[in-house]
């Protein structure tokens, strides 16, 4: 009988496109694009997030879709995870599948108006250049942060987009000229160098994530990790937006 | 004795439709109202939409009107979630049909036009539209979904004994492919 049973499952799941995996927490890695480090800083935010403005973000990062087209998959996940508040349906889930070069962004109902089709695609075409360098960590943190914002919260404790891997990618105009400002800057004032730098990151950060934090690194969680499990019975209708790169 | 038959009574009916087919009926209807609503919000962004593409490719007459045409019939057809007419719901996917058509050949031809595909007011609505879309999807597999919890529980015992003996409904009709004999043609593809 069991046999029988586990055969079942199998075929079931062979029959659809793509398992949806265990909601297992704020930020689901299965293509390994954080470090734990990383993975528990975002996570943590996102607990914070939710317990300062109550609206369930998470993360889902895939490596393939196996063939189902994002829209599809993305409404089978959040309709398993339920992600938000069965009262006020206030999840958004950003999927992201790595080797399809597709990401999507799940409005719950509760939070289309806030989080609307048009601004949610508009954080896609924010996060696209990211992964067009294949900065999918970049991207993802960039896109997500974005997603806090639009809703009204932030990510308090989210790594900082790396500085170094930005230059390698080729200095902006912009970024030369706040180099030179900072040097004449700190040469005029002599010994407030280290400020200073700490101005400038925020001001390359910030031209790149609104908001964005002026420590390099990142702080660990910070708070408390509570704020519970993700997935209280949001409800979904698909809205949000769906991009590739 | 007597209250065991009561008892046994009470487990048939409640285990045999009594609440299960009315509350798979307003599921139905309620996901019925949903599918047109999306439609609706859909018919919503196209006057907007029309407009900005008329702005860049206004010797796209045709297409532009054909879109028109197509939201105005479109609109004018309603389903009532309480009666689900198959007639009435086939006349309707059909005219929704053809407005995505109609839009399908508009957002073709706009294609052609590099201003009008950078203009942001464009690029907004086409984001919207491509959004709407979705929702539209997700609604009527929704429906579909709940068409057949109702029919199954009005047509696989024990719940349909109940059905037929007190409640004599008639199974609702499925949301069908609106363009069907397009689809069954493969598409062609010119260069």
């Amino acid at each position: 009988m069991k046999a029988l049973l586990i055969l079942l499952l199998l075929s079931s799941s062979l029959l659809f496109a793509k398992a949806v995996p265990t909601n297992s927490g704020p930020v689901v890695d299965q293509a390994g694009v954080f470090s734990r480090h990383e993975k528990q800083a975002i996570s943590a935010s996102l607990r914070q997030l939710k317990q300062s403005i109550g609206a369930e973000v998470q993360v889902l990062i895939v490596d393939s879709l196996d063939g189902d087209n994002i829209e599809n998959y993305s409404i089978a996940v959040v309709d398993e995870w339920k992600i938000g508040s069965k009262q006020k349906d206030d999840g958004v889930l950003f999927l992201i599948a790595i080797k399809d070069r597709k990401m999507r962004i799940e409005v719950g109902d509760g939070l289309e108006g806030e989080l609307t089709d048009l601004k949610a695609s508009r954080i896609i075409s924010q996060v696209t250049p990211y992964f067009k360098q294949g900065k999918y960590r970049d991207g993802i943190i960039v896109g997500t942060s974005l997603i806090a914002q639009t809703i009204g919260g932030e990510l308090k404790a989210a790594p900082t987009v790396r500085r170094t891997r930005r230059k390698s990618g080729g200095m902006s105009i912009v970024s030369i000229l706040f180099f030179i400002i900072f040097f004449a800057l700190s040469s005029g004032r002599g010994g407030r160098g280290g400020r200073g730098g700490g101005i400038l990151n925020a001001l390359i950060l910030g031209s790149m994530l609104s908001g964005g934090r002026s420590s390099s690194g990142f702080s660990s969680g910070g708070g408390s990790f509570g704020g519970g499990s993700f997935g209280g019975g949001g409800g979904f209708s698909g809205g949000g937006a769906s991009g590739g790169w | 004795m007597k209250y065991i038959a009561l008892l046994i009574l009470a487990i048939l009916l409640s285990s045999c439709g009594m609440q299960s087919i009315p509350t798979s009926l307003n599921e139905v209807e309620a996901k019925w109202a949903e599918v047109q609503n999306q439609y609706k919000r859909r018919a919503d962004l196209i006057p907007n939409l029309v407009s900005t593409v008329k702005g860049y490719a206004s010797h796209e007459k045709e297409t532009l009107e054909a879109v028109i045409a197509a939201r105005a019939s479109a609109t004018s057809i309603k389903v009532d979630p309480t009666n689900l007419d198959p007639a009435q719901m086939q006349k309707y996917s059909k005219a929704q049909g053809q407005l995505s058509q109609a839009l399908g050949r508009l957002m073709m031809v706009s294609e052609r036009y590099p201003d009008l595909k950078a203009n942001q007011n464009f690029l907004d609505l086409q984001s919207q539209l491509e959004g709407t879309e979705n929702r539209i999807t997700i609604a009527r597999k929704r429906y579909i979904e709940a068409i057949k919890g109702f029919n199954n529980l009005i047509t696989v015992p024990p719940s349909s004994w109940y059905n037929s003996m007190f409640l004599k409904h008639t199974k609702k009709p499925q949301f069908t492919v609106e363009n069907y004999d397009k689809i069954k043609e493969a598409p062609k593809v010119q260069f």
